[in-house]
């Protein structure tokens, strides 16, 4: 009974810390602003969540996060990407991250992280609202011509351990296919998200848009998303297996990946993609070794290194 | 390109050609008239097929654009965005910029979009349409690959003194049309004017469901006007000028397509382009000289998502061309064209300019049974050597009934300035669609006599292009940037009949046509997602037209049905084939000078509802009476 209730009190002990909100707030936008260049860094980061942003100077030209203050509710198109329909952020609060999602979009925790994202409020973004209202030159308005058609516009969100899978959660920013139109709704409110229990203690969030109006060139709908005040929490893990003396050099992969370690003789190590699948593998020694991932795709990968029974995970972005 | 030493090179060649015609025709003004062959600068070319554009049928609809009339009277596939919007054409499973389109032997395409938009053609400033089907880039140019169109705004020197015509027209959905064409013709001169305005609401209803109401179209009014100047002088039988102004202003607003609640953007285009041209007909030579510039601006403006932008082109053409007679039988063609392209928006990061120099040769050898050609054409592009492309093509007549025809072509298709210099994506390394064309036919007089005619035509044909140009997205890329990497392989089938019957009183005619497109992509791309041995989209496997003509003493009956085989679109639907009757009924009236044509058409008769591209509304049936009246001319 006793080591029974050590067990619940260290279990409750694991899964329980202090609780932060990610809000954006502090990043100290002036009203009706947008900032979608990171750099120097390659992320926007707060309360240790590291939010990828990718900007072309020569194209003007982002993807992954921005950070808005953006109030714009009215003007259609893609010269307003920044706003949320709501023209303010969650809660009634001023910032709030903007996501532009080409292919999937993702928040990073740090290396050996024990935080995770309780929940997060989503909302849709003016532009893509405003395409699935009312149709513009490229995308259908929702129903379609006659009303009835089974639109939607779905948020994935998945969670991801070590390069696998945990679980994942749909959200949907707009959903028409009920058969009584009078329910068919455009979400144009902060509406919050709980991340289910089983997503434990995470290194990467993943997010992906799909909607029902695609074509040959991919989805019609705007890829645009809004989140805010990321509820997070510390989790403490009861086993610890992990290896320490190995940092990944560069986290932003061109070509080459240079990991240094400073673990004798050699290790293996295995490279995930964002599902789950094992896509490199190789071994590696005593000092800084350089991987060479020129053949991967742009995405987020994860890489995971085992000596006996022991193991270490970080992540890099191949660009 | 230096663009002011190139005009003036033109210029000075076109003012040396002039100057030894003028030398040469006071030299033989008084020299007996020597028999000679008549050197036929137009013939066509041996192993096509092409369809001429009825002349009743372009005259009973004078407010159309070329557009209009080539959906009802030839194989062409039209893809039009509804009645105003714009018109692009498709010959052949070939892409609009596939179509090569010749006005009185000057190219007239868009080079930023490397085709031409049909609806900015009015009718009025055309007397000749032909539709050239198939390959032949050696004869017609550049981007003949699908098929040539050929526009001529002809010079008749049987006219006397005054010529004019009026025509107006009025119809629904606000349809407004007044055409004016007035000429003058004094021995050796011969002056024309040709002007127009129309004005149209376009607020034509469509269904969407027979349950739900009709939702009428917004946002797609359109104001049209312009004006064709010709001066042609004729200096003697031997030597002439013609020179051409062509000015047109288009306001069109662009209506929501059918899943958007409202649009406010509308489109400007304003053209202006001269011509020159000098002619020289010899005993058994013809020397053609021509020289054109363009300047076409185009605006597009949609203050909903705050977009304006603007782009301006120039064009500068100068070409020759010499066709010899070479004894009974034979012709050499030779000619050389230089174009010079200039683009200017912000679409660009900068002014883009191009320069071509083409030269060409052609051999033609007709006999009483048997005709054959061969051409050859070499073009450089910005000191780059294109393909060299030959041509050749026969005909022989077993019997005088029965025809056989066969054509073979290596062809090709420069990209546009737009997949060029387009910022950020452009790839200005792209190579010109390229590749091989293959057509045989079959020709038979069926009824000859003099008040009876029925003739029969048949065609297959195959081609191949490699290299096609796609705007696709890269696997580790975020913008879109065109490629050549898609290959085509087009087959199918034409077939013609014509019958006519002719009295003391009366004419019955009826032209059918089918055409059978069979249109793949031999490989598959990710984005734009392609499967290979997918038909192209919006590139109908089916298509039959037909005319029934019936004139009766000065009334006449036109009646002209389509049917348009089922396609797929871009956003992975499929539209349904449809039938589209078009209805005509005219009188004509003569009151002293002049002759005075009644018509009222139907366009849309049997009221389908149909749609030729995705998302866009048709108009059903509706009207036009049109009035043309024509001063004879003595």
């Amino acid at each position: 009974m006793k080591k029974v209730f050590t067990l619940i009190i260290l279990s409750f002990t694991a899964y329980c810390g202090m609780s932060q909100l990610a809000d954006f707030e502090d990043f100290g936008l002036a009203t009706g602003t947008f900032d979608n260049d990171s750099s120097p860094e390659a992320w926007f980061e707060t309360e240790d969540l590291r939010f990828p942003n990718d900007y072309n100077s020569e194209f003007d030209f982002w993807t992954g996060w921005a950070i808005s203050t953006d109030t714009d509710t009215q003007t259609p198109g893609f010269m307003n990407q920044y706003s949320s329909i709501s023209g303010a952020g969650g809660a009634g609060s001023d910032t709030y991250a903007v996501s532009f999602v080409s292919g999937k979009s993702f928040i990073l925790f740090p290396e050996n992280s024990t935080i995770r994202v309780n929940s997060l409020q989503i909302n849709n973004a003016t532009y893509p609202y405003l395409s699935m209202r009312d149709g513009d030159s490229f995308a259908k308005k929702f129903g379609g011509e006659t009303g009835d058609d089974p639109d939607f516009f779905l948020l994935t969100i998945k969670g991801y351990e070590g390069g696998a899978l945990v679980d994942s959660v749909l959200f949907y920013l707009a959903d028409y296919r009920f058969e009584d139109n009078s329910q068919d709704y455009i979400v144009d409110e902060w509406t919050t998200v709980d991340l289910p229990v089983g997503f434990g203690a995470q290194d990467s969030l993943v997010f992906s848009l799909s909607s029902s109006d695609n074509g040959m060139f991919g989805m019609n709908t705007p890829a645009y998303f809004c989140a805010d005040n990321l509820q997070i929490s510390n989790t403490v893990s009861t086993i610890d297996n992990t290896l320490s003396g190995i940092s990944l050099v560069n986290t932003l992969v061109d070509e080459v990946l240079i990991i240094d370690s400073d673990l004798e003789g050699v290790s293996e190590y295995e490279i995930f993609n964002v599902h789950g699948q094992q896509v490199w593998s190789g071994r590696l020694g005593f000092g800084e070794e350089q991987v060479h991932l020129g053949f991967l795709p742009g995405g987020q990968y994860w890489m995971n290194i085992r000596k006996g029974s022991l193991q270490w995970t970080g992540s890099f972005l191949r660009r | 390109m230096n663009w002011t030493a190139s005009l003036r090179g033109w210029w000075l060649l076109l003012l040396f050609l002039s100057m030894g015609g003028l030398c040469i025709s006071a030299q033989t003004q008084d020299t007996l008239a020597l028999q000679e062959v008549i050197v036929v600068e137009k013939a066509g070319f041996s192993g096509e097929y092409s369809d001429v554009v009825d002349q009743e049928v372009k005259d009973q609809q004078a407010s159309a654009h070329l557009g209009d009339l080539l959906i009802g009277t030839t194989g062409v596939f039209v893809k039009s965005y509804g009645s105003g919007s714009s018109a692009t054409t498709s010959i052949r499973g070939g892409s609009a910029e596939h179509t090569r389109v010749l006005w009185n032997d000057l190219p007239l395409e868009n080079p930023m979009l490397g085709q031409l938009d049909f609806s900015l053609l009015p009718s009025l400033f055309v007397d000749e349409a032909e539709v050239h089907y198939g390959s032949n880039t050696a004869a017609w140019g550049n981007g003949a690959i699908g098929g040539t169109i050929e526009l001529n705004t002809t010079t008749d020197w049987d006219k006397r003194n005054w010529q004019a015509q009026y025509t107006a027209t009025a119809g629904a959905f606000g349809l407004q049309q007044q055409g004016v064409q007035l000429g003058y013709t004094h021995k050796k001169f011969q002056i024309i004017n040709r002007s127009f305005y129309r004005k149209a609401d376009n607020n034509f209803s469509y269904l969407i469901r027979p349950d739900l109401p009709y939702r009428q179209q917004t946002n797609s009014k359109t104001k049209q006007w312009g004006s064709l100047q010709e001066f042609h002088y004729r200096i003697n039988n031997r030597h002439q000028i013609n020179a051409y102004f062509w000015y047109q202003n288009n306001d069109r607003q662009l209506p929501p397509n059918a899943t958007q609640t409202r649009s406010v953007a509308y489109q400007l285009d304003d053209t202006k382009r001269l011509t020159a041209a000098y002619q020289y007909t010899g005993n058994q030579f013809l020397l053609k000289a021509q020289l054109a510039g363009y300047d076409e601006n185009m605006q597009y403006v949609d203050s909903l998502i705050g977009y304006d932008d603007g782009s301006r082109f120039r064009t500068l053409i100068g070409q020759v061309k010499g066709i010899k007679s070479i004894g009974k039988y034979h012709r050499w063609t030779m000619g050389l064209q230089q174009i010079h392209y200039q683009a200017n928006t912000d679409l660009y990061e900068e002014a883009a300019q191009q320069h071509r120099f083409a030269i060409w040769s052609g051999w033609q050898t007709t006999m009483e049974k048997f005709q054959f050609d061969l051409s050859v054409r070499q073009e450089w592009q910005d000191g780059d050597r294109l393909p060299l492309v030959p041509s050749a093509g026969t005909v022989y007549r077993p019997l005088s009934w029965w025809s056989v025809r066969g054509r073979v072509s290596r062809n090709y298709r420069s990209p546009n300035l737009n997949a060029l210099y387009y910022h950020p994506t452009g790839n200005p390394d792209l190579l010109p669609e390229s590749g091989w064309s293959a057509e045989a036919g079959m020709g038979f007089d069926l009824i000859k006599k003099t008040n009876w005619q029925a003739h029969f035509e048949g065609t297959v044909f195959r081609r191949n292009i490699k290299n096609w140009i796609r705007w696709i997205l890269p696997s580790a890329g975020f913008f879109y940037t065109p490629m050549n990497i898609a290959e085509v392989e087009t087959k199918g089938i034409e077939q013609r009949l014509k019958i006519a019957r002719q009295t003391d009183r009366s004419v019955i005619s009826l032209e059918m046509g089918y055409d059978y497109w069979k249109a793949i992509h031999k490989k598959s791309i990710a984005t734009p997602r392609i499967n290979a041995g997918s038909q192209l989209v919006y590139t109908p496997k089916h298509q039959f037209f037909s005319i029934l003509k019936m004139r009766y003493k000065k009334a006449i009956f036109l009646y002209q049905h389509r049917l348009t085989g089922s396609v797929t679109t871009l956003n992975n639907t499929t539209l349904p084939r449809y039938h589209l009757g078009n209805f005509s009924l005219g009188y004509t009236i003569n009151t002293g000078q002049w002759n005075h044509q009644i018509n009222l058409r139907i366009p849309n008769f049997w009221n389908t509802q149909y749609r030729i591209l995705d998302r866009q509304g048709m108009p059903g049936r509706h009207w036009e009476i049109q009035v043309r009246s024509i001063l004879k001319n003595k």
